[in-house]
């Protein structure tokens, strides 16, 4: 299991604020890093060090300023810091997932819709995308009877929960995952790190990030500090 | 001793109204604006068909005027006076002898034959101003044939009685390319236009416009595939002439309410009452 | 709908603008435009009053004449180049292939007439000639935008703003339209009732797969709806990106601050 998914060199990434005098502050500086298939690498390094850029400028959300990030799925390989808005679009739907901390809540839309939706937008059949979702949502303990509603008013814990039940549900060659554990009791954590090692098991390469350690002992293979550019294991 | 021109029009203006009738007659259904003149009556009273029988109406012909199928009201009587009067002309009430017949809101029921000419009465030309009040879209809509307007008043009919109810006035698609307004005729007398033998000449005054349905020209009522078009039944028939397939009026004859069914079309009637004698 | 297993990489713009322009003074209008628009997205174009947005929606959608510069369509017949087409070919895209959502709903409906009829209106223009049919199409949308099938034989005029707007939404998509422009579709809505038009734009437009170009000044409907977004200032196209990527590291200067701008709730 030795095939990289993964490859990213000479990463950098700068912010320039043009309306607060021109600051400039670089967060990441050639950031040289590569994933095979099945590992879980997980960024290392106090907060305001850049591992939640890194990972944004792994899903597009922010553009690099220089270094390339390839992609490798199968027979293809994708330079994501030079491809169009389109082809993004796609590698998002069906490449790489991002959990990020907050669940994106729109009002109104049914939980239980809004962790079928990825299946739905890549064509699985209604009754298939339920199934799935309903599986999750059991395995994440979120009771039946707050499936019809939308999350709006659910507990941050039980977002978080919601947001990872929408993520799992299609296995993908890339995940990144930043704090996926963050607000969750025991035995919350230890289903997301089941369902982490799953991924694994079933190729998936993972990046994350991890405050808490019990969870990053058990999915972990390497540890990856972004000042040094060293891993540890 | 006779002060006015012949069919008290000039003869330019003729000439203008014919160039109109030209057009109207090679495009049929699509309506002409034509350069209206003072006439001795006032809008609403028959303007446009009597300048367009005007234009037409020559020293051999012949012509009959009708007002609701009735060739004795008062407004068809004033107006074949008044042809009379300015052309010195032959008038008739017998539909099958006459060359012209100007009418009001209805054609005879005695089938017309080639050679003969119909000239309507119309108040609104434009069949879409119902939904439509600016004529520079209504021009464009019949341009570019976009008419799904005109099913959406059929369809409310049927959402509303359950049935297409205009009974007047109901839209026809001529030639199988314009919406046109076949003038207040019942919808009875629509199939009537269908491939009618005579010529078909429309004549509004206030709107200033003029259409026209050559001889034998498609003439079809719109409706849905599910709400056929159909006409106008009567369980009675005419008290008068016995008739079952003419257009009846009905008419209360005291203050007991007691009712008559009776032809619409005088001649049709009378000819037919002569006729049984 | 087929489970997509691989990327499509070769995919043909439905809409290609090339230095579109069309201006009516100073910096008022748009200029040099180039874009693309993909079947599926939607793209938003962002900007305050007075960037050209509306401009630029019209032009697109054929129903403004340009001053330069060409708007391509990939019709089912075919690229066709829009501004040299006849008007009555214009008229016809945006009537039947496309649909324009206006954003005060009195002037993209015919008040007086009934609710089915302006969801029908699009079918009978295409030649549907069965009423039973026709009705039953403009129950079933009725449903879909959440208005109550029942006022079928209402008249928009006595619905409120929200109603209308759906049913303007509905009298659009009941044609199947390829693309949808949208000229600020909740702008002049309550906030409480901006959120049910947004979800079911969103919903609508998934199901049905249509290309979206969306008009807003309102930062957050472009969140909600767009997949991607033009900003635009002056007349001008100052950013494009994925919609996550403009709101979360807007590159220019007018960028930042127009993101910054935004109230978070």
């Amino acid at each position: 299991m030795n095939q990289t998914i993964l490859e990213i060199q000479g990463l950098s990434k700068t912010f320039t604020l043009h309306n607060q005098g021109q600051i400039s502050y670089e967060v990441l500086n050639n950031i040289n890093l590569r994933v095979s298939k099945g590992e879980c690498i997980v960024l290392h390094g106090p907060s305001g060090m850049g591992k939640s850029t890194l990972l944004r400028c792994l899903y597009a959300s922010y553009l690099s300023n220089a270094g390339h990030i390839y992609l490798y799925d199968g027979e293809q390989s994708y330079d994501l810091t030079q491809l169009n808005e389109r082809i993004l679009m796609q590698i998002r739907r069906h490449k790489i997932v991002y959990v990020s901390q907050f669940l994106r809540v729109i009002p109104r839309v049914p939980c239980l819709q809004i962790v079928m939706q990825p299946m739905l937008d890549l064509g699985y059949e209604i009754d298939q995308a339920e199934q799935r979702a309903t599986e999750l949502l059991c395995s994440l303990n979120i009771p039946e009877r707050l499936w019809n509603l939308s999350p709006t008013t659910f507990s941050g814990g039980e977002q978080q929960r919601i947001n990872i039940a929408r993520e799992f549900t299609v296995h993908r060659p890339l995940m990144l995952l930043d704090e996926p554990t963050a607000s969750l009791d025991t035995k919350n954590r230890e289903t997301v790190i089941e369902l982490i090692l799953q991924a694994k098991a079933s190729g998936s390469a993972i990046i994350g990030i991890f405050h808490d350690e019990v969870s990053r002992k058990q999915v972990a293979d390497r540890l990856f500090d972004l000042k040094t550019g060293d891993f540890y294991d | 001793m006779n002060e006015y021109n012949f069919a008290y029009l000039d003869e330019h203006t003729k000439r203008v109204i014919r160039r109109s009738l030209l057009k109207a007659v090679s495009i049929p259904g699509y309506q002409v604006p034509f350069p209206g003149r003072e006439m001795p009556m006032p809008y609403g009273w028959g303007t446009g068909g009597i300048q367009v029988t005007a234009s037409v109406i020559g020293k051999d012909d012949c012509l009959k005027v009708i007002d609701q199928g009735a060739d004795d009201t008062t407004n068809a009587v004033s107006i074949r006076n008044f042809f009379k009067r300015v052309c010195g002309i032959r008038t008739t009430e017998k539909t099958d002898e006459t060359s012209i017949i100007q009418t009001r809101h209805r054609i005879p029921e005695t089938a017309l034959k080639a050679g003969q000419i119909l000239v309507y009465q119309v108040p609104i030309p434009e069949p879409l101003r119902f939904i439509e009040p600016r004529e520079t879209e209504t021009r464009t809509m019949h341009a570019l044939q976009e008419y799904g307007v005109m099913h959406l008043k059929l369809y409310e009919d049927i959402a509303q009685f359950g049935h297409i109810s205009t009974a007047y006035a109901y839209p026809v698609i001529v030639n199988g390319r314009y919406i046109m307004d076949p003038s207040p005729i019942p919808k009875f007398d629509n199939p009537k236009m269908h491939r009618m033998p005579a010529l078909q000449l429309f004549g509004a005054g206030r709107e200033k416009r003029i259409y026209a349905v050559p001889p034998y020209t498609d003439v079809v009522s719109l409706d849905f595939e599910d709400h056929p078009f159909d006409i106008q039944q009567w369980d009675e028939s005419c008290a008068l002439c016995g008739s079952e397939v003419s257009f009846l009026d009905e008419i209360i004859t005291d203050n007991d309410g007691i009712r008559l069914h009776l032809c619409s079309d005088s001649e049709y009637c009378a000819t037919r009452v002569g006729a049984s004698q | 709908m087929m489970v997509q297993k691989d990327l499509i990489l070769d995919q043909q713009p439905l809409i290609k603008a090339d230095q579109l322009t069309r201006l009516y003074g100073i910096n008022k209008g748009c200029e040099q435009i180039d874009l693309e628009l993909y079947a599926g997205e939607v793209l938003g174009i962002v900007g305050e009053s007075g960037s050209g947005k509306s401009t630029l929606l019209r032009c697109l959608a054929g129903i403004e004449s340009i001053d330069s510069g060409t708007v391509d369509y990939e019709s089912t017949i075919g690229q066709l180049r829009l501004h040299d087409l006849a008007e009555s070919e214009r008229r016809r895209l945006i009537r039947q292939e496309w649909g324009f959502i206006q954003q005060n709903p009195r002037d993209g409906l015919h008040l007086e007439m009934s609710a089915g009829a302006n969801i029908s209106e699009r079918l009978m223009s295409q030649g549907e000639r069965h009423y039973g049919r026709i009705r039953q199409q403009a129950l079933d949308w009725m449903q879909r935008v959440e208005l109550d099938p029942a006022r079928i034989d209402d008249k928009p005029k006595n619905f409120s703003g929200g109603m209308q707007q759906r049913l303007q939404i509905a009298r659009n998509l009941v044609s199947g339209p390829s693309i949808l422009f949208m000229d600020e579709p909740t702008g002049g809505l309550d906030v409480s009732v901006q959120a049910r038009v947004l979800d079911l734009i969103r919903k609508l437009v998934r199901e049905l797969n249509v290309a979206v170009v969306l008009v807003t000044h309102d930062i957050g409907v472009a969140r909600i709806l767009a997949d991607r977004l033009i900003v635009m200032r002056n007349s001008r196209i100052i950013e494009t990106g994925l919609t996550d990527q403009i709101l979360e590291d807007p590159q220019a200067p007018y960028t930042q601050l127009l993101v910054s701008s935004i109230l978070r709730v």
